[in-house]
């Protein structure tokens, strides 16, 4: 951390090897496709070393709180020229299919479903609500650095990881029926 | 559990939720449990959102599809960005939301004092006193630094241009009380605005304005009826003139120094004539009280329009810098927020 205030680059891209895949992976359900993911996980980097003296929390909650304003700040652009965003939904979606070459096909086909539709499930959260859910059921972080990254009370981050999951629940119980019926929620 | 259609719980759903995570102490837990087991509701819930949370977890991991390592050249591009446009947008948005803080401060300061203004003159219309002149009395104390001046003299608040108009008029500087003012005399508190301090020249003085009669001068004077005070030609220094010349330039520039100065540089450039709008010590009463006599009639109506102008302008002026300023407060946040 010392040689990366200091602006030694190599210092630094240790921390971005280290983190790339959690930075990533959050963007990448933020926003819902991998081209504007990787932009934005770019740009996250190049935020974070400009600032990177700045840094006064745990350097993976600090992170993933430029990775989540900066995702905001996409998603707004991207509301005020919406026709770029229904390109991204319609192509987004089959980019998500990562296969995994250890499960056989009919598998793969059944996770690249079900993770479409959660993964539209989560682009209907509100914002705050799905970097909760995220963050939290995706990622695997605690309770506390959620909070710490969020800039939140772990009091709030309950109460919204709460909704969200309720809400998210809520919109794949809607649309169970076309869900395979081993991931199918509650009969 | 239903009750007249009201669900009632010991827990609420955030509850079920952290439970979910193992992440609630150790009594909530417990009681929680021993909840669950009586709770068929409870009980489906948490298993929906168990699922729910192993199908998001269930997702595919999402693996960087190229290193996000900065190079060389990346780093290179980012020291000239920042250099050039975002450290100057950082500054050039700090600056202007101070900036804009200070002048809604002075509008605000300035909506205060003329409203202020309009009470006193509003309660002391019928009273002894001229009810034009403690308007430029207190409006321009209060943006020389000198807001108790006006209390100070609560009797002979008569900073009267019309005591320091003849003596400016004639261009005799005997007459008029300048000569034991410092002519550079900055605004300091205990200074008293006017020369006709004495308690009983304020009032014989007052009670003429008061009466609305106009009290001929004394003397002979080359001067316009006083009652043209209130729009005085420029060329006449007076009170109200060098009064109103310096409040509006503090809208602009709020909390600075030189705003206390303006008026007083005003002063010596004007030929035989007392500081106008300038405190002065009023160490010749002698002299004061042979010129207060010669007060001139109070326009109340036209004070008041000017009042309320004041009054619009002010308000006006708060409710536009204090949304710029708002605004350029959150872009100036937006700009600082990952720092």
């Amino acid at each position: 951390m010392e040689r990366c205030r200091a602006g030694d680059v190599a210092a630094f891209n240790v921390l971005v090897e280290a983190h790339q895949d959690t930075v990533f992976g959050l963007c990448l359900r933020m926003l819902g496709s991998t081209q504007p993911a990787e932009d934005v996980t770019q740009e996250t980097f190049l935020s974070a070393y400009r600032n990177v003296g700045r840094c006064r929390d745990a350097f993976r909650a600090w992170l993933l709180r430029i990775a989540v304003n900066a995702c905001t700040d996409e998603l707004r652009r991207r509301r005020r020229r919406p026709q770029l965003s229904l390109d991204d939904a319609s192509t987004g979606a089959s980019q998500l299919d990562l296969p995994d070459p250890s499960e056989s096909p009919e598998d793969a086909a059944l996770r690249g479903e079900l993770s479409r539709h959660i993964q539209s499930g989560l682009m209907a959260l509100p914002l705050d609500q799905r970097a909760a859910v995220v963050l939290r059921d995706v990622q695997g972080l605690s309770y506390e650095e959620i909070a710490q990254a969020l800039r939140l009370s772990p009091g709030t981050v309950k109460s919204r990881l709460s909704r969200g999951r309720a809400r998210l629940r809520d919109l794949l119980l809607q649309q169970r029926e076309l869900l395979p019926q081993q991931f199918r929620l509650t009969d | 559990m239903r009750f007249l259609g009201f669900r009632r719980h010991p827990v609420d759903e955030s509850d079920l939720s952290a439970y979910v995570d193992d992440a609630l102490s150790e009594a909530t837990r417990a009681r929680l449990e021993a909840h669950l087991r009586s709770c068929d509701d409870c009980a489906r819930k948490v298993a929906e959102l168990k699922q729910l949370v192993a199908a998001l977890h269930a997702l595919p991991e999402a693996k960087a599809p190229r290193s996000f390592a900065l190079t060389p050249e990346s780093v290179a591009a980012l020291s000239r960005q920042s250099g050039s446009g975002l450290e100057r947008q950082k500054t050039v948005a700090r600056r202007a939301y101070l900036g804009l803080s200070g002048a809604t401060a002075a509008a605000a300061l300035l909506l205060v004092a003329a409203f202020g203004a309009d009470l006193f003159v509003v309660s002391n219309g019928g009273g002894e006193q001229s009810s034009s002149l403690p308007v430029a009395a207190s409006s321009s104390d209060k943006y020389l630094g000198m807001p108790q001046a006006a209390a100070a003299l609560p009797d002979a608040t008569v900073p009267s241009f019309g005591a320091l108009q003849p003596g400016a008029a004639t261009g005799n500087a005997g007459q008029a009380p300048a000569p034991p003012v410092p002519p550079s005399g900055t605004a300091v508190p205990g200074e008293v605005i006017s020369p006709p301090a004495t308690p009983e020249s304020g009032q014989a003085g007052g009670g003429a304005v008061g009466s609305g009669q106009i009290a001929p001068p004394p003397a002979p004077l080359p001067i316009g009826t006083p009652g043209e005070n209130v729009e005085p030609p420029l060329n006449v220094p007076n009170i109200a003139g060098t009064a109103i010349a310096p409040t509006e330039k503090d809208l602009l520039q709020a909390n600075q120094p030189t705003a206390a100065t303006t008026s007083n540089a005003l002063a010596p450039a004007l030929p035989t004539v007392s500081p106008p709008g300038v405190a002065t010590a009023v160490p010749s009463l002698a002299k004061t009280s042979e010129l207060s006599p010669q007060a001139q009639p109070a326009e109340k109506s036209a004070s008041h329009a000017w009042l309320w102008a004041l009054e619009g302008v002010a308000g006006g002026l708060f409710i536009g810098f204090g949304c710029f300023a708002f605004w350029m407060r959150r872009r100036w946040v937006r700009i600082n927020r990952d720092s």
